[in-house]
């Protein structure tokens, strides 16, 4: 089997497991409904680890293997064939995403397990998992845009799964309208670089865009922003953020896989795949950069008042892409390629753990009403403690050598950029601070302390579920609880892919012409040392434990009072995350629902008047020919013989 | 002694294939019971199959001027081939149990044999005479067709009108031939393409043969006959009608005009351009103010007639390769389209208009997803009629207007968007009426008052009849119109072969390949920088 | 090319029409005339070819003398072709021989069907 072969099993394994459930329907149990999206899933991973072998095993594997199914259309010059790319980083991201993707499919075969539409659902996350195939997987610019196009309908679709609450559906509009932004916004910068050189393929624009666009000019400035517009909308970073915390609205595995581990990092994706075209404007560099940095620090304070579990997890998932964003921007895409993954470990780890919580309180998400878990569900407890040490960066979990790979290119970006990367660094200082207040407020609300109302009822096995008790009051079942437990494992080992001193795993297998792992200028930054990362080490290790403290002494403890107390407008100002929406709704919303009522007015008084009397003419127009049409035949006779006669006398007129 | 004649058969084994499979049908569908009727069927299904495995097997085989150059029989030819067969394909799919009581199924089949044969021929002809030959065969067989639901006045009327119309303009293209031979002295279309006569005949016959031609295509302002008789003939036969004769006739025309009188282009492209604004002014403005739902899709179709001359007018850059994708498409879509109305006609058991839509889009009670999901095939052919983006027809109006752009004809483009525009009035209105309107018998009934008296009553189908083949088509032919739009290079590549059947023999289609395929990145880079 | 050149044409047209007009107008010239249809003369009726008018169309005409006729008339027509055939069937050899039996065939096929379908029954 070629890498070729292997790659496209890949891409349309999970293809064949929606059109088989589609087709299916009714006919499919919910069994088998389940374990064709499992299998599906699997064998796309299969078939990723076998393209990765491949791609090992190759003898010069140069920039990637472009493999076209078939030219879609051609004009001229103008060619848009259906192809993918095959390289380190769409393999790289091929391998989270199936990876994840199934563990995250058995997980929801447990916690969907009963829902009515159960198939629909499962239709849906192999839809996803194909759109998000084809984003990573796609060959050209065109099919960038098919799959940005697809992954944004898919989460629209599982964010409004539960369609019969209000909510949900509320919360997919909104965040199908912030991505649309994103998606125009993204179109036209592929566009423009399209009306640069007339290729869509990634090798010829790869080497035609430098020539082509001069450097750190406004032109290059400007595809730089348009496609920064649409990275920024789909991972949910400042000031295009607003969606994510709503979309919590949707299932919790849909939470994990879309809106944790693969879909919102496709900001940083486009990023690491269009590198040489962010590599032509420092100052959009400087402009990810700066974003990144300040939505990191924003969603850290948010996610420390915020009382909604998933909504704790979904701030801190702003705030880890941030760093990705950070390290994208200064051009540490090996680094932003790594943390992505460990990300998607831990993150879907918690966001898992946080699933059987919720499930097993009958859909209580809400963090004042928990506490004391840790009693009846030890596991489950150990899961997310390891999750949550991994977030916050404690040696020897994962994030902890991902999240300070990032901490350390900042410092070194220092003399690339200048003495304000300084700043960053801080605000990723501060930023690591607060994952580990708000990770373990997290932790010691819910699964220390003491005992709610709640969590005494769910230990007598009381709670309502679906209208009746379920008798639960241990730890999950088990297909939910495996998964949980091989991505706390992940969370567990995943750091060691990259050993300060040792190896680089990812920044070696990312190491290719247009993969580039680190920006050219950044390679030869005095800085770029094991030093210097062991040094970051040595500084943000005692950040992250500090924080640890931090929410010890304040939700564990509580030797330092409740923030409440002690910070109530900042408090205050998280729980409403910081009166973005609101101030999105007096800016935008308003305005434009009131642009919108005075347009209906207009349509009312003037358009749709206009177009009737329009459509009047056009119908008298139309009744005037077809009463030409008057059913006899002589008539129509004449009327041929005239034309024939019309085209005579036009032959004699053009020519004579 | 006179020598056996040197003669290619293969050039013409499809148009033998079906000329012997429409003798059989006949006879063997003579008889009125059960196993005649059934043995039609499968006969006439397997005698379209076989010309269909032949020709594709010979698809890219090219015979030119066989039988004394009466034939000249590639791509172009097969391509049309091709179409026709597969219409008759369809058409025999949704005749199915359409004639059980009249006893006619032998007839019809047999007919539609001899009329795909009579395409067929005219699509490989290499000269006025078998052109007209194979004209002639398919006109008469359809005359039939139009009237073979006797009992049905509208029908023998849809017939009549036909073949009087018709002949008329059999008569002027046969005019048109007699002067094209006084002038060059040759059927043959190449020799008059060689032929360095410019004279006074060749225009005069030049024009009358267009306006044949013309006439087959049903581009207005020889459009009179086109609503009449797609409304009363047979569903089926209009379906068949509209798609076969309408790709072959753009087929040939091309050839006609590009082989024969490629040297008078100045003189005739602004003609068919003129044809092609009539056409699209008519044919819109026709439809907007329909309500039966056959007669609108008449109209509709001579607005596409008025969209796929736009290709002929761009037959010297990229119109002709978009002309044969478009033709495809269209037959797809408007197959699918008319596959839909039989479906409806077999429910309610008369002609349908557009208040017999309402509310069908919907699976409700009583309704499943087997009725749902044929009306959105109907949604899915109208969206695709209309040149709606995920569709194949968007890609296909894009090719023609861009061929019309291309060879200087902007303005062209310009009034066939407009004319698109307007085509949303009405085909938007079936998903309005679809999936926004409650199904309201006595506005149905209402509706059905205004159809022409001779459609109403008498009708073949008898109500309630629901077959799973039909709906089957329906769906099948939406999913095809869908599925063309991942692949228009392909169905492009196969136009460039019949662009070159055009130009020269011989010539083929590399050299468009080459222009198309990014060259060595290095090579392209400096032009890029400069 | 100048419109002049085109007269030619103008007057082949005009020749080409003066046939069907002259025909027409020369029956209309010299034919026997009678405006009153009721009291006798055969332009009243629908037919005037040669069958007897004389209970004007209360009588029903025989439709299946039309239909033999027609019929009689295509396959006459189509075996007239047998003659010049059979002239030179020792020329043509073997191969015109077969192509002889199928053009007989084809008309055997449609020979079987009009029996077949019973039209050639008088009743």
């Amino acid at each position: 089997m070629s890498i070729e072969a292997s790659a496209w099993i890949a891409y349309l394994a999970p293809l064949a497991g929606v059109l088989i459930i589609l087709f299916g329907g009714m006919k499919l149990s919910h069994k088998v409904a389940g374990l064709v999206s499992c299998a599906s899933v699997l064998i796309s991973f299969g078939a990723a680890i076998a393209t990765l072998l491949k791609w090992n095993s190759l003898d010069e594997p140069e920039h990637g293997v472009a493999s076209v199914a078939w030219t879609w259309l051609t004009s001229g010059t103008f060619r848009i064939p259906f192809e993918i790319f095959i390289d380190p980083l769409s393999i790289w991201m091929l391998m989270v995403v199936t990876g994840v993707g199934f563990l995250i499919h058995v997980y929801s075969l447990g916690y969907m397990a009963g829902d009515p539409q159960f198939r629909r659902f499962m239709a849906y996350l192999n839809l996803f998992i194909f759109s998000m195939l084809t984003l990573v997987l796609a060959g050209n610019l065109a099919f960038l845009l098919v799959g940005w196009g697809l992954v944004g309908m898919a989460s629209y679709l599982l964010i409004g799964f539960w369609h019969d609450r209000p909510t949900a559906v509320a919360a997919a509009k909104k965040a199908f309208i912030v991505n649309a932004i994103g998606d125009v916004a993204i179109m036209l910068g592929l566009f423009l670089i399209f009306m640069e050189i007339g290729q869509v393929s990634w090798i010829p624009v790869f080497e035609l865009l430098p020539l082509a666009v001069e450097e750190n000019s406004g032109r290059a400035f400007m595809i730089c922003l348009l496609l920064l517009g649409g990275a920024l909308a789909k991972s949910a970073q400042l000031p295009l953020h607003t969606w994510l915390p709503d979309a919590m609205e949707g299932p919790t595995p849909v939470s994990a896989l879309i809106h944790a581990a693969t879909m919102v990092t496709a900001g940083v994706y486009a990023i690491a795949r269009l590198h040489p075209i962010f590599d032509l404007s420092m100052d959009a560099q400087k402009l990810i950069i700066v974003l990144g940095g300040l939505t990191l620090l924003m969603a850290g304070f948010i996610a420390l008042a915020q009382t909604d579990i998933k909504r704790v997890i979904a701030y801190s998932t702003m705030s880890q892409i941030g760093y990705m964003f950070v390290a994208a921007g200064i051009g540490a895409y090996g680094a932003a390629m790594f943390h992505l993954a460990t990300h998607a470990f831990f993150k879907a780890l918690l966001f898992l753990g946080a699933g059987i919580v919720i499930h097993a309180l009958g859909d209580e998400q809400d963090i004042r009403k928990m506490g004391g878990l840790k009693k009846y569900m030890p596991k489950t407890y150990k899961l997310f403690l390891v999750g949550s040490l991994a977030l916050a960066g404690i040696f020897p979990f994962a994030g902890f050598f991902s999240k300070d790979e990032i901490l350390a290119f900042t410092l070194a970006a220092g003399d690339v950029y200048g003495t304000w990367a300084y700043v960053i660094y801080g605000f990723g200082l501060l930023g690591a601070l607060m994952t580990g207040l708000y990770g373990f407020r997290l932790v010691f609300l819910v699964f220390h302390g003491t005992e709610s109302p709640l969590v005494a009822q769910y230990g007598r096995g009381e709670i309502l579920h679906h209208g009746h008790a379920t008798n639960e009051h241990g730890e999950a079942p088990r297909s939910m609880f495996w998964p949980v437990a091989v991505l706390g494992l992940l969370a567990v080992v995943g750091g060691a892919l990259a050993i300060p001193g040792l190896w680089n795993v990812p920044h070696d297998f990312l190491h290719g012409a247009h993969a580039a792992p680190t920006r050219e200028a950044l390679e030869h930054a005095e800085f770029s040392t094991p030093a210097i990362w062991l040094f970051a080490l040595a500084i943000s290790l005692p950040i992250a434990v500090l924080g640890i403290l931090g929410a010890w002494m304040i939700w564990g403890s509580g030797k330092l009072g409740s923030l409440r107390t002690r910070f109530p407008r900042m408090e205050r100002a998280g729980q409403n995350a910081w009166g973005w929406d609101s101030m999105y709704d007096k800016v935008f919303s308003r305005p434009s629902q009131a642009l919108a009522t005075s347009a209906v007015a207009f349509e009312d008084t003037i358009t749709v008047p206009a177009l009737e009397e329009a459509e009047f003419a056009g119908r008298d127009a139309g009744a005037n020919i077809a009463r030409l049409q008057n059913g006899v035949v002589r008539f129509y006779a004449l009327g041929t013989a005239l034309a024939f006669l019309a085209v005579v006398v036009a032959f004699i007129w053009v020519e004579g | 002694m006179i020598p056996k004649p040197e003669l290619d058969w293969f050039a013409i084994l499809p148009e033998l294939i079906t000329a012997v499979g429409a003798m059989v049908v006949l006879l063997v569908g003579m008889g009125r019971k059960q196993w005649n009727r059934v043995a039609s069927i499968a006969l006439t299904s397997a005698t379209l199959i076989a010309t269909f495995v032949f020709v594709l097997m010979e698809f890219n085989v090219s015979r030119y001027g066989a039988f004394a150059g009466l034939i000249d029989s590639d791509e172009l030819a097969n391509a049309g081939r091709l179409i026709a067969v597969i219409s008759g394909l369809v058409a025999v799919g949704l005749a199915v149990r359409g004639r059980a009581n009249d006893g006619r199924h032998g007839e019809f089949h047999a007919l539609l044999l001899t009329a795909v044969c009579g395409m067929s021929l005219f699509a490989a002809s290499g000269s006025f005479v078998s052109l007209f030959i194979g004209l002639e065969l398919f006109s008469i067989s359809l005359y039939v067709l139009c009237a073979l639901d006797a009992d049905r006045s509208a029908s023998l009327e849809s017939g009549l009108k036909y073949l009087i119309i018709g002949g008329l303009s059999s008569a002027v293209l046969l005019y048109g031939t007699a002067l094209v031979y006084g002038a060059t002295g040759s059927f043959d279309l190449a020799v008059i393409g060689d032929s360095d006569s410019r004279g006074i005949l060749l225009f005069a016959g030049a024009a009358l043969v267009l306006g044949g031609l013309a006439f087959k295509i049903g581009a207005a302002p020889m459009h009179w006959w086109t609503p009449d008789v797609y409304e009363g003939a047979g569903t089926p036969v209009t379906a068949f009608m509209s798609t076969a004769t309408k790709a072959v006739g753009f087929l040939v025309l091309a050839r006609v005009l590009v082989t024969a009188f490629g040297a008078e282009s100045s003189t005739w492209v602004p003609i068919v351009a003129g044809l092609a604004v009539a056409s699209i002014v008519i044919g819109n403005a026709g439809a907007l103010g329909q309500l039966h739902l056959k007669r609108m899709l008449a109209y509709s179709s001579i607005a596409q007639a008025g969209y796929l001359l736009c290709g002929i007018v761009g037959w010297d850059t990229t119109g002709i390769p978009a002309l044969v994708y478009a033709l495809i498409v269209y037959t797809a879509m408007t197959l699918g389209a008319f596959a839909y109305v039989v479906v409806l006609e077999r429910e309610i058991g008369r002609d349908a208009t557009f208040a017999d839509l309402a509310g069908r889009g919907w699976a409700s009670e009583g309704r499943s997803i087997g009725h749902a999901l044929p009306a959105f095939g109907l949604v899915v052919c109208s969206l695709s009629l209309a040149g709606i983006p995920p569709t194949a027809g968007f890609f296909s109006k894009f090719g023609l207007f861009d061929g019309a752009v291309e060879s200087g004809y902007a303005w062209l483009a310009v009034v066939g968007a407009l004319g698109s525009v307007v085509s949303l009035g009405y085909y938007l209105r079936v998903i309005v009426e679809l999936y926004m309107r409650e199904p309201n018998a006595a506005r149905a009934a209402a509706a059905a008052v205004n159809l022409p008296a001779a459609s109403t009553g008498d009708h073949r189908w008898s109500a309630g009849t629901q077959l799973p083949v039909v709906s089957g088509l329906a769906v099948a032919l939406a999913g095809a119109t869908l599925l063309l739009a991942f692949v228009p290079n392909k169905v492009f590549e196969l136009g460039c072969d019949v662009k070159a059947n055009l130009a020269q023999r011989g010539d083929d289609c590399t050299n468009v390949d080459a222009a198309a395929a990014p060259g060595p990145v290095a090579q392209t880079a400096p032009a890029a920088a400069e | 090319m100048t419109l002049e050149s085109w007269i030619p044409i103008g007057m082949f047209l005009l020749v080409a029409m003066m046939i069907p007009t002259g025909l027409i107008g020369l029956g209309f010239a010299f034919g026997a005339r009678n405006s009153r249809p009721d009291i006798g003369g055969n332009r009243g009726f629908a037919f005037e070819s040669g069958v007897s008018t004389g209970h004007a169309g209360r009588q029903r005409n025989p439709i299946d003398f039309y239909l033999t006729a027609m019929l009689f008339i295509i396959f006459d027509i189509e075996m007239v072709f047998m003659i010049p055939l059979g002239l030179v069937i020792q020329d043509l050899g073997t191969y015109g021989f077969i192509e002889l039996l199928v053009f007989v065939g084809i008309l055997a096929v449609g020979y079987a069907y009009v029996w077949g379908r019973g039209a050639l029954e008088w009743e």
